[in-house]
């Protein structure tokens, strides 16, 4: 089960959960009304228990053709009535003044959410939607002009609504704490599948913390990312560009790209982005606004990205004190130049390092317990020096 | 021994008298032998189809990517689901049933415009020949095979149809010829209802089957070409882009959604009306006594056409409509269930004091009541706009939509296969294999189907090539399902087969049945049906003590009762 | 297809009493019915479009009466009285037959002939001068998000009036070809006085033709005809 999907967590969710729960008992009676007779007849009647002679044409019974067509008719109109309250409930929107307005854009294949601007004017952007419990929150929604219909589903709120280019389409809640998925529900293409996101409601005074800072994300959520990865991340570049290794997803990988290309050409790509495609692509990518201090940090993440997690660990094992990156021998032998080396002779360097020692150097090095993760890390790592 | 309209050289057709078999069976315009090719011709798209869907559950078998990426994913439930609709069921129960036993029922000697069912055949022939090159790219210099078919779904919504790179022109012009041939059939089968009934048999004589397929012929008739004209529209957007359903353009692309809801919307009646002929006719025959409710059947056949052109806003909930709009489509679609529920109480009812026979049609039939009983009541949920705001594009409408369908028509359909097996073919099915393969499936679908309602209502979206571990069980109890169902499908299939090739001889009425279709001088009927044609006074279903009350001498058609 | 002639069958009931069986075969009533069903369709189809439009109308009204009034009138009006005149002429020739003057049924045909070209002749005329004005499907005026864009609603507004008219022009070649059959069946005798239904029908479509026309013509023509003098 989705997390926080039996919580009640909104008020939507309890309308609209009660009527499917009237509708569900009251289903169940209408179905054995029709399957609860046909079994009790085919058995009653049942071929060798018949005679011919017993046989009667009942063709009519005024009484129990007015029965049966007025009680399903009540019933149709109990479901309708409160399929329409709970549709009141779900689409009326609290007053603007009592609610924080989010603008939600779904685009192929990510979510990104606009918080109101705070008192310093600075505007918070995020990939997931952070909001205070227990407030109503709007959710104006709209999908960039040239791309797809999707719909923003929150199914522990029971609250789903279109977003469809062109157009600003609403829907609101007032939940308790909790984390909450979303989920894309009108068929978008081919990562339909991961146009996934969450909500996290958390408590107002972390929120009023939050939204007159300009951290990326409330402090509880902090990850300690780069504002760069922030940026990639919260504009949904990750949906269809990997980093951290050179899997193509939608688009192509960017990792090393920092190699060849510069911040402008990063730039050009995110402003316009379909002027230029590479190679066995499409030109699906839609336009983003980003300012050039942003871009500048997406680019130093997209630059780092693949190898920071090697040289956290290179940092942690110490491997720094005999190891220098730019070239010159300290203790050890550079790692500078080490990317031409195969994976194999990288592993056995780290795991039993003084079984083959390169020429002018002494087997001092000790052994260091590492994972294959690890050690795939580290030689990704080495690779891009 | 007389000659039967299967044997060499007893056909009429379209052009010339052709001496080999095969063109025989080509240029026929003999209602019941192009009924015939159109099951032949479905039953493989069909079968195409069920595994192409087989193909998707395994893929979903456990979270992540086992054999199929997104876009093959996405061109497999779009494949699965033009196939199903455009293929299979719309022109499915008209095309099969209304052109083999419709005419023999009310009295005719075939359709009324003979010639033009055949065109209508072949025009359906070229759709589908049309709907399969766009499964591929043929790239001439290179040599080159690409598959390439659309992955919009079966709805094509703007604008991802408009944006997308796969064949989506050609897979809407084969649904443009598919939907003219369904016209066409509709138009026939209108005048021929209304001119070539037997003397005597008015409307309130025909048999409830024939009222299936008149009300579903207007909805042929009158919905088909806006959906036609939609798709033509979405052809000339992709082609020259004049924006009518493009955002980027300043087009509505929610207007795609009502004109082709406007026509889709009917198409569930219209697959399900004629089915719902299929169960008044065995519900009596295998009761052996007269229908419960015959007008109040009848009449409902005809409200639910009526109705269903006025409830289309149903599927768009969710998508930006007006809150009002939103209700009055809720409003109205609640009295569609009305006389639907009609029609299972008057079935049951039909059943009181007589002597229910289990053979496998009826076996089917009841067995239908239960599946079709799921599939419309869960629609009932989703018609309240407030669960539809949670249920809409979840797994739940998917489970709905296939209770109602392959529970509800397609059972139906199976029904009337073994129920008319003995006249098309004159030759007896073997009846334990076929309760066999009918268990098969109605255990396979609830356990395909029926988790789908509980992961949908946990937020299950459909449409997905991958999910949320939370729900993996649910998908492996729908994998075991489709095993499951797939295997009774086999059996029914090789039971058919077989026995037509070399089952028992038929009796001529071997149900004891009382409409006309059985009246026949031979088994199966020789080319121009009965000897002469009956004047009717008496009603569908008579029954006197369990055996038919009507009797005629098969040589002259006279009542000897 | 059995090549005898057709004799309706009897049904006799337990009376005694004897009734005609209405055959497929020969079944004016018939005929006539599955085409009046036909039409329907075609105003389903020509509905539609109709109510798309009319959507748009409303939205982008003013783009619409400006597009309109770049319109020929002159020459749409003209086309319009052509088509009047030739459902005229296909009426009557309809009614030659029925008397049984053969010789003057065809002499009509050919002029509703005649009379369907003239119009295919002047649409050409007016598509083409919208073509050298950069206006036709396809070209870049009609082409959202371009810089020689014309507003999204004359976009709309052209991109349906080439699509329908268009289309209608379709059912007049088509027509043409129907009446070219119709005239072969004539000189076969096998469309006479007595069985004259392929030609009930033909005038039937050609009816349905001028007057889909007839409301083609001031929703595109007349809407815009109060802004200028218009004509390319």
């Amino acid at each position: 089960m989705l997390e926080g999907f039996n919580t009640s967590g909104s008020i939507i969710a309890e309308h609209i959960g009660f009527a499917l729960e009237m509708n569900l008992w009251l289903s169940i009676v209408l179905f054995l009304s029709v399957v609860g007779p046909m079994l009790y007849l085919a058995w009653k009647y049942r071929a060798d228990k018949v005679k011919d002679e017993d046989i009667e044409n009942v063709t009519h019974h005024l009484l129990l053709e007015i029965t049966w067509t007025t009680i399903p008719t009540i019933m149709m109109f109990t479901f309708f009535y409160y399929g329409y309250t709970s549709m009141v409930t779900a689409r009326t929107m609290p007053p603007a003044n009592e609610s924080i307005i989010i603008a939600v854009e779904g685009k192929k294949w990510s979510w990104n959410h606009t918080y109101p601007a705070n008192a310093n004017g600075f505007v918070h952007k995020t990939a997931e939607l952070y909001a205070p419990a227990n407030k109503n929150v709007i959710l104006e929604m709209t999908a960039p002009l040239n791309d797809v219909i999707h719909s923003y589903f929150v199914p522990a709120f029971r609250m789903k609504e279109d977003v469809v280019p062109g157009r600003i389409t609403k829907q609101w809640f007032n939940a308790n704490e909790g984390t909450y998925d979303i989920e894309c529900a009108e068929y978008c293409g081919t990562s339909h599948a991961y146009m996934l996101s969450k909500i996290n409601i958390i408590p107002q005074a972390d929120y009023d913390a939050w939204i007159s800072s300009q951290d990326s994300k409330p402090a509880a959520f902090a990850t300690g990312a780069s504002k760069g990865q922030e940026l990639f991340e919260s504009n949904g570049c990750n949906g269809c560009h990997s980093v951290t290794d050179d899997s193509i997803l939608i688009g192509p990988s960017l990792m090393g790209i920092a190699k060849g290309k510069t911040a402008q050409y990063l730039k050009d790509a995110i402003i316009n982005p379909n002027k230029d495609i590479a190679d066995g692509f499409s030109a699906m990518m839609p336009a983003t606004k980003m300012s050039d201090e942003d871009i500048a940090e997406v680019y130093s993440y997209i630059a780092t990205a693949a190898v920071a997690k090697g040289a956290a660990i290179i940092e942690s094992n110490g491997c720094m004190g005999c190891h220098t990156t730019d070239g010159t021998p300290s203790a050890g032998p550079s790692f500078k130049g080490m990317g031409t080396l195969d994976a194999g002779y990288i592993k056995d360097a780290i795991l039993a390092p003084n079984k083959d020692i390169a020429e002018g150097f002494s087997p001092i090095m000790p052994a260091t317990t590492m994972s294959d993760d690890e050690i795939a890390e580290v030689t990704k790592y080495l690779k891009a020096l | 021994m007389s000659k039967s309209y299967l044997d060499a050289g007893e056909t009429h057709c379209a052009i010339g008298h052709p001496k080999t078999v095969f063109w025989q069976w080509m240029l026929t315009v003999d209602h019941k032998r192009i009924g015939i090719m159109y099951a032949a011709v479905m039953f493989v798209f069909f079968f195409i189809a069920v595994f192409t869907a087989l193909a998707m559950r395994i893929e979903l078998f456990a979270p992540g990517s086992q054999f199929l990426d997104g876009d093959t994913f996405n061109q497999a439930f779009t494949l699965h689901g033009v196939l199903m609709i455009f293929l299979f069921i719309i022109p499915g129960i008209p095309a099969i049933f209304g052109n083999i036993v419709m005419p023999l029922m009310i009295g005719a000697k075939d359709v009324s415009f003979p010639r033009l069912n055949w065109f209508t055949f072949w025009l359906y022939i070229f759709g589908c020949l049309v709907a399969l090159t766009s499964l591929f790219n043929f790239n001439i210099t290179e040599g080159e095979i690409l598959f390439n078919f659309a992955d919009t779904g079966w709805t094509f919504y703007a604008p991802y149809s408009l944006n997308t790179g796969t064949n989506v022109v050609t897979t809407l012009v084969a649904a443009f010829i598919l939907g003219m041939a369904s016209i066409l059939t509709g138009l026939n089968f209108l005048v021929t209802i209304h001119r070539l009934r037997a003397p005597g048999m008015g409307f309130f004589q025909m048999p409830l089957f024939v009222w299936g397929i008149y009300a579903t012929a207007w909805i042929q008739l009158l919905a088909t070409p806006v959906v036609g004209i939609t798709l033509i529209l979405a052809v000339m957007e992709k082609y020259f882009g004049i924006g009518i359903f493009d955002p980027s353009k300043g087009g509505d692309p929610v207007l795609f959604q009502h004109l082709f809801w406007i026509y889709s919307h009917p198409a569930v009646y219209l697959m399900i009306l004629p089915a719902f002929g299929i169960m008044s006719e065995i519900m009596p025959v295998f009761s052996r006594r007269e229908i419960f409710g015959y007008r109040t059947i009848a009449l409902s056949s005809a409200s639910i056409a009526g109705i269903g052109y006025l409830v289309w806003g149903h599927h768009l909930f969710t998508s930006g409509m007006s809150d009002v709009a939103k209700t009055i489509f809720s409003f109205l679609t609640f009295f569609v269930a009305i006389p639907t529920g009609i029609k299972f109480y008057d079935w049951i009812a039909t059943m009181y004091k007589g002597k229910i026979i289990l053979d496998s049609p009826m076996l089917w039939a009841l067995g239908t009541i239960i599946t079709f009983a799921i599939g419309g009541l869960t629609g009932v949920t989703i018609a309240m706009v407030g669960s539809d705001i949670h249920l809409q594009d979840t797994y739940y409408s998917v489970a709905h939509f296939h209770y109602a369908i392959l529970g509800g028509v397609v059972f139906l359909l199976f029904a009337g296969l073994h129920y008319w097996f003995p006249l098309v073919t004159g030759k007896l099915y073997n009846e334990p294999k076929a309760k066999v393969a009918f268990y098969l499936n109605f255990v396979g679908i609830n356990l395909l189907w029926f988790p789908m309602f509980i992961a949908g209502y946990l937020g299950m979206p459909r449409r997905y090539f991958d999910y949320l571990p939370e729900f993996e069980i649910y998908h492996q109890i729908s994998g075991i399902g489709a095993v499951v169902i797939i295997s009774g499908l086999l059996l029914m299939f090789q039971n058919f087969l077989s026995s037509w090739k070399s089952g028992e001889a038929s009796p001529l009425n071997p149900w004891n049945a009382t409409t006309l279709e059985w009246y026949t001088p031979s088994s199966p009927p020789p080319l121009e049906n009965h000897t002469k044609v009956p004047y009717v006074d008496f009603g569908p279903y008579e029954y006197h003590y369990g055996q038919p009350k009507v009797k005629f001498d098969l040589q002259t058609m006279k009542r000897i009762d | 297809m059995s090549d005898h002639p057709y004799v309706p069958e009897i049904a006799t009931d337990r009376e005694g009493n004897e009734y005609e069986v209405q055959g497929w075969q020969g079944d004016f009533f018939g005929g006539k019915l599955g085409f009046w069903l036909f039409m329907l369709t075609e105003i389903m189809m020509f509905g539609a479009m109709f109510m798309v439009l009319t959507y748009y109308f409303t939205l982008h009204h003013d783009d619409f009466i400006n597009a309109s009034s770049s319109l020929n009138r002159t020459l749409g009006g003209f086309n319009t009285v052509v088509l009047l005149i030739s459902a005229l002429t296909m009426g009557l020739g309809l009614l030659k037959m029925r008397y049984g003057d053969v010789k003057g049924a065809k002499l009509m045909i050919w002029a509703t002939i005649l009379l369907a070209i003239v119009f295919l002749g002047v649409k050409a005329v007016e598509w083409t001068a919208e073509y050298n004005h950069g206006v036709f499907l396809g070209l870049p005026a009609l082409q959202g998000g371009l810089p020689e864009s014309k507003p999204f609603g004359e976009i709309i507004f052209f991109g349906m009036y080439f699509t329908m008219t268009g289309l209608h022009g379709f059912h007049i070649i088509v027509g043409i070809g129907l009446m070219l059959w119709l005239l072969k069946r004539i000189n076969a005798n096998q469309v006479n006085r007595e069985h004259y239904i392929l030609y009930f029908n033909i005038v039937l479509y050609w009816d349905l033709v001028h007057l889909i026309w007839v409301f083609v013509f001031p929703y595109y023509y007349m809407i815009g005809a109060g802004l200028s003098t218009g004509g390319h």
